[in-house]
């Protein structure tokens, strides 16, 4: 089996006004960073003395605050059709915008990152809810920042909870219904739209992990469905939750390029293997 | 069957809530997961720490998908709210007179029923009927409401306008007019646009006492107090999160026949008060109700009486809450009374958050008719609610006592006054 549970999801970058230019944020094996800024702990430096917030810098410090943070399950998107409200939606930030050191955008690869480590055990953040204005503002702007980069975040989070399930403690345990309503959420949208039933009736059973999953319907028309948290990271941070017209149970690979999915027809009969393979 | 997990219920009906929602990019609050979470917290199925949690869990997930939803959630005035409503507010101080002072002028009669004084402001209880100008245009456009901006100085000198809130129709209106500052508490008199009246303090006619709420199954018991909530343009979905949660919870047995009654009166949205089973009432057998709604529902055939009454009743503590009267009208086939309550109370059919206070006003006459009132026009904020509500059924001219039942959910006050009926 593969290594990090990023293997197989694409690099992806977003962009967003950080002072009077345009900036890109990078995410590709499990690392955000903002390349347009060479010395991210310099400008942080600079920020706190200057007191003008950059936009790329506070977006980097909003994602490593929040990369076990399970809230982020229940604020992040549901799917293509649960929409966070935009950047410009959002309220601004207090304060002018920020200058940019001339050059910016000239910045090295790998600058200015975060490392993720999903499976890290330690203290955690988890039960800092996002609740000052500031944070929650600053959130909803990396929520919303397009590319993508909200699912990373998500299922960053859950790839750290996905390694705490397999040796629970007390604090899994306590959250264990927050897990459970991320998958449900998600679940219920990818079922929704894949099935073109608005007021589907789904009922999941959350497996321990590693175990096989499972839908079907019952006799009320009603969903009976039994996921593995794993789900979320397998199968929906990667993309790969509705595939060939196919819903997808599971997703395993040895490499990283060929993938196979245990998928079902929307009829819910009896799962087949789809295999998909990137060229070599 | 696994057991009933509440934190996980709550969850998942936000969840649906939630996407339910995916296309409305209003700010509607996650009404069906607040009010479930309340039923919930009532019956001890969940403490209230984890429903609170989960609540402001989504609704920072709803406002994240507002195009202004987090400028709302975060406004100053949300987060005072939120604030006053983790603490009980503490009652003001309040000062009541009786004066029923009659103001002519020429194009308008101002009446002065009562006059409350608190440190935080001045009202007066008023009637005022308006008049054309003997030489104005019959074409003339009226406004849609009285400006009613009068000058009102107390014994100190302190002097002030006004500025009204009520209801009416073309020329009549009655309500409150509140001064822009507070008058001395303990003024003696009030020269009120000119006209000076003395205030003499008189002892209140109604008796008042605070007891408790009888107790009998909490989940159907909070069901028939979360129906005294409900306002006339509600929506059938409202009953069913609520109802739904308690049966999930093993709270409530799911073929109770009151259940029945419950969600038929909830359905069809208060169409029962007015006028009981005849118009829009409940279809199902009001034999298992408590005998309050039973005579509320059935109410006798009678002649109703006309007029008003001015009171003084202040009570004390009750349930975290304090009430003060001071007016009753008669209204067709309905009745009023002018009150204020402290600390504020909501009373749509979602509340806003966890903490969001209710009562239920009941009343009931000597000759053993209930009534229960509705909000009709309210103002006030977190730390008090003041306004009109509106009874039903009328008030039967045989009638010489009538109690009015301010309740919460565990204690009520008892305010009891005779019905001396005055002129209107």
């Amino acid at each position: 089996m593969i290594g990090s549970w990023w293997t197989g999801i694409p690099a992806t970058e977003a962009t967003l006004s950080c002072g009077d230019q345009t900036h890109r944020l990078v995410w590709n094996a499990g690392e955000l960073t903002a390349p347009d800024h060479p010395d991210p702990e310099g400008e942080r430096a600079l920020a706190v003395l200057g007191g003008e917030p950059i936009p790329c810098i506070t977006m980097l410090d909003t994602w490593h605050r929040h990369i076990d943070d399970p809230q982020i399950l229940l604020l992040s998107s549901r799917g293509p059709a649960d929409l966070i409200a935009t950047q410009e939606e959002m309220p601004q930030p207090q304060g002018r915008p920020s200058r940019l050191p001339r050059g910016g955008r000239a910045g090295r690869p790998g600058a200015g990152s975060v490392r993720m480590i999903a499976s890290s055990v330690g203290p955690s953040r988890a039960t800092a809810p996002a609740s000052e204005s500031g944070g929650e503002q600053d959130l909803a702007r990396l929520l919303s920042l397009g590319g993508a980069v909200g699912r990373r975040l998500e299922t960053t989070v859950a790839a750290h909870w996905q390694a705490r399930l397999l040796d629970p403690d007390d604090e899994t345990r306590r959250l264990r219904a927050r897990l459970h309503a991320a998958v449900y959420g998600r679940l219920l949208t990818t079922l929704s739209g894949w099935l073109d039933e608005r007021d589907l009736v789904l009922e999941l059973e959350l497996l321990p992990p590693g175990e096989r999953g499972s839908i079907t319907r019952d006799a009320s028309g009603a969903i009976q469905a039994a996921l593995p948290f794993d789900w979320l990271v397998a199968v929906w941070g990667r993309g790969l939750e509705t595939i060939w017209g196919r819903f997808c149970l599971a997703a395993s690979s040895d490499d990283g390029r060929e993938w196979r999915l245990e998928t079902v027809d929307p009829g819910l009969r009896e799962p087949q293997t789809v295999t998909v393979a990137l060229p070599t | 069957m696994a057991p009933f997990d509440p934190e996980l219920y709550l969850r998942l009906l936000g969840e649906r809530e939630l996407i339910r929602r995916g296309s409305d990019r209003g700010n509607a609050p996650n009404g069906e997961l607040i009010e479930a979470a309340r039923a919930l917290v009532e019956v001890g199925a969940i403490e209230r720490a984890i429903a609170s949690e989960v609540i402001d869990g989504y609704d920072l997930a709803a406002g994240l998908r507002a195009a202004r939803g987090l400028w709302r959630r975060n406004r100053p005035g949300a987060l005072a709210q939120r604030r006053a409503s983790a603490a009980a507010a503490a009652a003001p101080e309040r000062r009541m007179v009786i004066c029923d002072v009659r103001l002519e002028r020429p194009n308008e009669e101002i009446r002065i029923r009562t006059v409350t004084l608190s440190e935080a402001e001045t009202r007066f209880a008023v009637k005022v009927r308006q008049f054309d100008p003997p030489n104005s245009s019959a074409s003339r456009v009226r406004p849609s409401q009285p400006a009613l901006n009068y000058t009102v100085i107390d014994d100190r000198g302190a002097r002030c306008g006004t500025r009204f809130s009520g209801m009416g129709s073309e020329r009549e209106w009655h309500g409150r007019l509140t001064t822009d500052s507070p008058l001395a508490v303990d003024t003696a008199w009030i020269e009120f646009d000119g006209t000076r009246f003395e205030l003499e303090d008189v002892p209140g006619t109604s008796t008042i006492t605070i007891e408790p709420v009888p107790q009998g199954d909490p989940a159907l018991g909070y069901l028939w107090f979360w129906l005294t909530s409900v306002q006339r343009h509600f929506h059938q979905s409202g009953a069913t999160p609520v109802i739904d949660a308690l049966v999930a919870a093993g709270s409530v047995d799911a073929e109770d026949p009151q259940l029945e009654l419950i969600r038929e009166l909830a359905e069809n949205g208060g169409a029962w008060r007015h006028g009981g089973r005849q118009a829009g009432g409940p279809q199902a057998g009001l034999g298992d109700a408590p005998p309050e709604w039973r005579s509320l529902l059935a109410p006798r055939q009678q002649r109703a009486a006309t007029g008003s009454i001015s009171l003084i009743a202040v009570t004390p503590p009750f349930d975290g809450f304090t009430v003060a009267l001071n007016e009753i009208s008669t209204d067709n086939d309905a009745w009023t009374l002018e009150f204020d309550v402290s600390p504020g109370i909501m009373h749509g059919p979602f509340g806003h958050s966890l903490d969001d206070r209710r009562l239920a006003w009941w009343a009931v006459d000597d000759l053993g008719q209930h009534y229960l009132g509705e909000l009709n026009g309210s103002a006030g904020g977190p730390d008090q609610t003041t306004g009109t509500l509106q009874f039903r059924p009328a008030i039967d001219r045989r009638a010489k006592r009538l109690t009015v039942l301010p309740t919460g959910r565990h204690e009520r006050a008892r305010i009891e006054f005779p019905l001396a009926w005055g002129e209107m």
